[in-house]
């Protein structure tokens, strides 16, 4: 994920921006793991291979249950 | 400069050219002026929703002023999608951008998932500052119909021919209800007045120009006599369109 993209994004609930939270990036700066932060509902969407998810944490949850 | 085979008009039998050498010179006029005067780049990103692993996207807008983000719901794997384009994983009733963040808005093949149209329509209205371009092919078609083509203020709605009639209302419904302003006495054709430098139909009609240059050679010979028996076809009828006589012109440049 390109770093700049952060700023383009918000929280889908609140709108409010989300902080970027890096843990590996790859040699161009893009983020390849890490997360963004959305303080008002303290809640973490994932960044993994590069790629935000941000659906909503009632959907994300929903995702995760065994089928 | 790249030079181009000078495209002769079809022939009716007996002779007489189908053309008029007029219209002809219309034609390659736009086309020159779709080649050769690439307009800069629009810092505004692009949404384009229903992205999947990006293959479409990346098809459609091979080097073409075209730039954004791609949203699915569905976790997109490998991401197929062009070089300069993001993308998230996201709900299109609940989008992660701001109120007008975006130019424009694709929505390419995605209308039948939808589950809930209208409100989508209204969440990508929301993030939107420019039209959205719904599109559904019949997958074999490659172009619109842009002469019944419904362009208002909010949205353009394109339709290949073979999409049904069912899918259309659907679609107008929707729209309707998500409050989006179509107007079904602003039909649109593309001409050289709407093809501005920066407009959609200008990155739209690149993207597709391009599409059509890198399709497969099998699949392009097929369509190539189709198409052009189907222009055969209107022209008879005295219906000919621009846009069909395009892609034939396109095919035949693409093919030299």
């Amino acid at each position: 994920m390109r770093r700049e993209l952060v700023e383009l994004l918000v929280c889908p609930v609140t709108r409010d921006p989300l902080k970027l939270e890096v843990v590996s990036e790859d040699e161009h700066g893009d983020v390849i793991e890490g997360a963004l932060v959305s303080e008002r509902i303290n809640f973490r969407y994932p960044i993994e291979d590069g790629i935000p998810n941000l659906l909503p944490p009632d959907l994300q949850r929903r995702a995760d249950e065994p089928a | 400069m790249t030079h181009h085979r000078t495209l002769a008009p079809p022939v009716r039998r007996g002779g007489a050219p189908v053309i008029h050498a007029e219209l002809q010179r219309h034609y390659d006029a736009l086309y020159d002026q779709l080649l050769n005067r690439r307009p800069a780049r629009e810092a505004r990103p692009v949404l384009d929703v229903g992205t999947g692993d990006g293959l479409t996207l990346a098809a459609i807008t091979q080097g073409s002023p075209l730039h954004g983000v791609g949203v699915d719901t569905a976790e997109p794997g490998h991401w197929l999608g062009p070089v300069g384009w993001s993308v998230i994983q996201a709900d299109a009733q609940r989008l992660p951008f701001d109120d007008r963040s975006f130019r424009s808005a694709l929505m390419v093949d995605v209308f039948e998932w939808l589950r809930h149209p209208a409100a989508t329509l209204g969440e990508i209205a929301r993030v939107t500052d420019g039209p959205i371009l719904v599109v559904q092919t019949d997958w074999e078609g490659l172009w619109f119909q842009a002469d019944k083509a419904e362009v208002g203020r909010h949205l353009v709605r394109a339709f290949t021919r073979g999409a049904p009639e069912q899918l259309r209302s659907r679609i107008r419904a929707a729209s309707t209800e998500a409050g989006l302003e179509i107007s079904g006495s602003s039909i649109a054709t593309i001409s050289a007045e709407t093809l501005k430098p920066n407009g959609l139909a200008w990155d739209v009609l690149e993207s597709i120009r391009r599409y059509l240059v890198i399709e497969s050679a099998q699949v392009r010979a097929r369509r190539f006599d189709d198409w052009r028996a189907e222009l055969q076809r209107a022209s008879d009828d005295g219906q000919f369109t621009m846009l069909l006589r395009r892609v034939v012109a396109l095919l035949e440049r693409a093919t030299v």
